[in-house]
């Protein structure tokens, strides 16, 4: 076993998790080569640091500051709705009004217009009652 | 077992009793705040993430339907968590260099006390390498690590978490331990 394979195995050599053959040949070239044996304090001392972040816990009072920070998300929210939201939402339902006011009295407009051409266009004078014959009537 | 304790305690919190989501909270915040450290390497980010983890927790409770375990749901939240706050920060840091130069800085107190100031150095120096070493493992092989080595989560929940077979996860771990090892090969090399 050289040194390259040895180290490629060194994990799995601290670890335990090589089979007993290859942990015998491992072992037997890590007491012969000093590299190798410096190799292994190193990767050793990287396990290590794994294992002391693995016990670093979380602060104090996680629970109080956690329904503190759901409370404040609340309170952002209404705040949000309050400062943000309600604004806009107002504003648009004001344009829209206006724009609907607009929309609406425009087609108003163009309907009656348009009945107004149709009948100023299809008026005929002859077919109305002539005024005399009205008051001619009246008095009858 | 545990996914009958889960429903019960689950429903519970949809019936709003806060204790129950307290106890909730108590019994797995460890464990939560282990796997987002393993991901973020730093207490303030990850005591944040363990946060939101529970935030997201209680407001999607009520679609919790007890197909897979509590913790199993709740280690999905962790590690989608801190993989999207790994990707902003990415992110944020391509934008702003000078912030990114800051933020990865933490002292770590443990023990140091007892140590010289050069091995204090070489410590830091080692913890440096070894985070960046985990991090340039590919996503799926740096969870599949995260979990079994910070966490010792089994490989068979692993598997769950991950939606991978038994044997993939062993296989990511497996690559997972091979690739840091080459790395650190590499940075011993040229470093020492």
């Amino acid at each position: 076993m050289n040194c390259n394979e040895v180290k490629n195995k060194m994990i799995f050599f601290l670890e335990g998790s090589l089979s007993d053959s290859d942990w015998q040949l491992t072992n037997k070239h890590i007491l012969e080569c000093n590299d190798c044996k410096l190799y292994l304090l190193r990767i050793e001392n990287m396990l290590e640091i794994i294992n002391k972040q693995k016990n670093i816990e979380p602060k104090p009072f996680l629970y109080t500051r956690l329904l503190a920070r759901i409370e404040n998300k609340e309170k952002n929210k209404a705040i949000f709705y309050r400062k943000v939201l309600q604004p806009i939402i107002i504003s648009a339902i004001v344009l829209f009004a206006i724009f609907g006011g607009f929309t609406i009295g425009k087609s108003y407009t163009s309907t009656s217009s348009s009945t107004q051409i149709s009948e100023t266009y299809y008026w005929n004078d002859f077919s109305q009652e002539p005024i005399e014959k009205a008051i001619l009537t009246d008095n009858q | 077992m545990e996914i009958a304790e889960d429903i019960i305690l689950v429903d519970s919190i949809k019936n709003g009793y806060e204790d129950s989501f307290q106890k909730l909270v108590e019994t797995h915040q460890n464990m939560i705040f282990r796997v987002c450290y393993g991901f973020v390497k730093n207490t303030e980010d990850a005591d944040d993430l363990t946060q939101e983890v529970f935030i997201q927790v209680f407001k999607n409770i009520n679609s919790f339907r007890g197909d897979s375990g509590l913790s199993t749901w709740m280690y999905r939240i962790a590690v989608n968590k801190s993989i999207n706050f790994l990707r902003q920060q990415k992110i944020r840091k391509v934008f702003s260099p000078i912030t990114g130069m800051f933020s990865n800085q933490e002292i770590h107190s443990n023990s140091q006390f007892v140590k010289t100031p050069e091995q204090i150095i070489t410590d830091k120096q080692t913890e440096e390498a070894l985070n960046t070493a985990i991090d340039s493992l590919p996503e799926n092989q740096r969870t599949a690590f995260i979990l079994h080595k910070y966490d010792e989560v089994p490989q068979q929940k692993i598997a769950e978490i991950m939606n991978l077979s038994v044997s993939a996860v062993e296989s990511l771990i497996f690559r997972a331990k091979s690739n840091l090892q080459e790395k650190l090969k590499k940075y011993y090399k040229e470093n020492c």
